[in-house]
């Protein structure tokens, strides 16, 4: 177990290198002259120069990713161009934003997607069944944006049951913020639901082809305990694994969602970062989440292997 | 043919009945068209089987229209696409379908019916470019990692790790900032993203190949390894990344749309399905059909591409039918 976890995390640490290296050099070689993007219009070369070096524009290359990379030991992601406040700052300020809101869209995602995928599964090729099918081929091929736009439309000019978009305002209690969660979080959470459903169903539709649901049926028990209390537990593995990784996908690849509902997360400000070419600002958004991501695939591998002894023995045939 | 065999080669010493000799021929020509179709019954075995899923022959077809659309453009397109015809008319922009514009107008005037026809050049660009640099890419390094392993193995695999620690969103984003937006810039973005995920699954299946017996024997007959990857590996082992491939075109075609979204795609006014859908956003509440034009387009073409791919899967391994 320990060796598990040693090897886990070694290889964790190479990825991190890796991806410190990514976007380091990103960083070192952005394009143009930031300089005069940032300056103000007709600006003199005085002030173009004060600016460069501020943001060490006027040194070489090699020198620029040196400071880069000595700053991030410190966790100095360096200033933004726009706020003109250490990118880390802002962070601090929007993740916990983004945070709730994957979890706002992990919870709907558990409930509507593995709902669906047992559904379809236990009553394959039934009306629900195909109706499930459909509807979740069709989610995945919608652009994000426009799944929340359609929900504006429909939830809340139509229908008036949601607010259209924005956190809740500060002072709200618990149960008066939740309509402000839905829509964003049921955007968010649209693609993954219809994967989860669709690994549910071929997941359920495996297990219940095993010998033990056979024998849990021959010994004449009702087929809801047959399903609820034999199949679901190993049926729902994979999608537990999933939902784990896919928490840190939700963090991080919420700009879309969080765009279109004005949700002061990282996703809002990473969309504005990219719009104003603020770049400091983008390359340390990106790092940030990408950290997140990979921390989290590794815990949810390490807890893994406490509840799956095959993981750790090596026998799994995912050891790539 | 004089080298033909004859019935009394197969009756040695006896003069052949009469009645055997047209028997025989056919059953000769049965074997011939086998010795020359050999190589390909497999691919004749999935094109039968797909032939039969009717969802991936929708599929096909609705690529094959897009396709053709995509290259007939200008014939199709009852108006240039960018230029402003009813800006000038009163009322004469945001018009809802009608007869002279038979899916309405834009905020600038331009039919929408002549962009949506353009902008399908855009999306099927995206969607075979992009998928042929990830291929391309993807293929040679999964090659190299799958038959040499080693070092070679390590390095390559390692830094497939460190390209699944960017989810695609935001690695597409770190690369354009640097890059800059584009079309281009969109083909290289998606492309080299999707590189390893292809490497990984054709590693995977390079591995379990290589040990198959036939590998051995190319390789005791003296074959390069080049021979033995494309001759020998290479037709047994492409099959996952065929499926992979197709789905990821459907993929790519997203992609594109909310890269446009982000201002970051096709630049306009060259109408891409993304920067149209984008452009129509904003009048989600005044004019809502507007944007549901590019975006059925978008939706129906992905669907198509994983129609196909859902197919494809299970023609080539039928055992695998139903799972994700």
């Amino acid at each position: 177990m320990l060796l598990f976890v040693l090897r886990r995390f070694y290889q964790t640490v190479i990825v991190v290198i890796g991806v410190v290296l990514v976007i380091s050099l990103l960083m070192a070689s952005l394009p143009g002259d930031v300089a005069r993007m940032r300056a103000p219009k007709g600006a003199s070369e005085e002030t173009l120069e004060n600016i460069r070096k501020k943001f060490n524009l006027d040194k070489p290359w090699l020198t620029r990713l040196w400071i880069y990379l000595s700053g991030l030991p410190r966790l100095d992601l360096g200033d933004s161009f726009t706020y003109k406040r250490p990118v880390m700052d802002i962070i601090g300020e929007s993740l916990p934003w983004s945070v709730r809101l994957a979890i706002a869209a992990e919870i709907i995602i558990v409930i509507f997607g593995i709902l669906a995928g047992v559904i379809s599964a236990v009553s394959r090729y039934s009306f629900l069944d195909v109706l499930v099918t459909i509807s979740t081929s069709v989610l995945v091929a919608m652009p994000i944006y426009w799944i929340g736009r359609l929900m504006q439309l429909f939830f809340s000019q139509w229908l008036h049951w949601f607010p259209p978009s924005g956190a809740p305002p500060p002072g709200t209690g618990f149960w008066g913020s939740i309509p402000y969660y839905v829509m964003p979080a049921a955007a968010l959470a649209a693609v993954s639901t219809a994967y989860v459903a669709r690994l549910a169903r071929s997941s359920m539709l495996e297990v219940l082809r095993q010998d033990y649901i056979v024998t849990a049926r021959a010994k004449g028990l009702s087929e809801r305990r047959v399903i609820y209390k034999h199949a679901l537990k190993n049926g729902l593995i994979p999608v537990v694994t999933y939902l784990g990784i896919d928490f840190g996908v939700l963090i991080g690849a919420a700009v879309l969602t969080e765009m279109i509902f004005n949700w002061p997360g990282v996703g809002h400000k990473l969309y504005f970062a990219v719009i104003q070419r603020d770049h400091t600002m983008v390359i340390g958004l990106v790092f940030i989440l990408v950290l997140i991501f990979v921390t989290i695939n590794l815990l949810v591998d390490i807890s893994y292997a406490f509840l799956d002894p095959r993981i750790r023995l090596g026998e799994s045939p995912e050891v790539a | 043919m004089t080298d033909r065999k004859r019935p009394e080669d197969y009756l040695p010493g006896k003069e052949p009945p009469e009645f055997l000799g047209p028997e025989v021929e056919k059953f000769e020509a049965e074997l011939e068209k086998e010795r020359v179709h050999g190589r390909t019954a497999l691919w004749r075995d999935v094109w039968y089987r797909l032939r039969h899923n009717k969802m991936a022959m929708a599929g096909m077809v609705i690529i094959a229209l897009l396709i053709l659309v995509a290259i007939f453009a200008p014939l199709l397109a009852p108006y240039d696409p960018v230029e402003q015809v009813e800006i000038r008319t009163p009322g004469g922009v945001k018009q809802p379908p009608s007869a002279k514009h038979w899916l309405g107008t834009d905020a600038l005037g331009r039919d929408i019916l002549s962009r949506l026809i353009y902008g399908s050049r855009i999306s099927v660009e995206v969607g075979i470019v992009a998928v042929v640099i990830s291929l391309v890419i993807g293929l040679f390094f999964g090659a190299l990692a799958g038959y040499f392993g080693g070092w070679a193995d390590s390095v390559i695999m390692r830094s497939a790790d460190v390209f699944f620690a960017f989810p695609t969103v935001l690695g597409a984003i770190a690369i354009m900032t640097v890059l800059g937006p584009g079309l281009i810039n969109v083909f290289i973005a998606i492309g080299v993203l999707g590189w390893a995920t292809i490497a990984r699954i054709f590693r995977g299946s390079i591995l379990s190949v290589k040990e198959n017996d036939y590998v051995e024997a190319a390789r005791a007959l003296g074959a390069s390894h080049s021979r033995i990857i494309w001759r020998h590996i290479m037709p047994n082992a492409i099959q996952p990344i065929i499926v992979y491939a197709t789905m990821s075109v459907g993929g790519a075609i997203l992609a594109e749309a909310w890269l446009a979204f982000l201002g970051l795609g096709q630049q306009p006014p060259t109408p891409s399905w993304g920067n149209m859908l984008a452009e129509y956003l904003p009048f989600y509440n005044t004019h809502p059909w507007m944007m549901f034009i590019p975006g059925t387009a978008i939706v129906i073409s992905v669907l198509a591409f994983i129609l196909l791919g859902d197919g494809l899967r299970d023609a080539l391994d039928p055992r695998l039918r139903g799972s994700v």
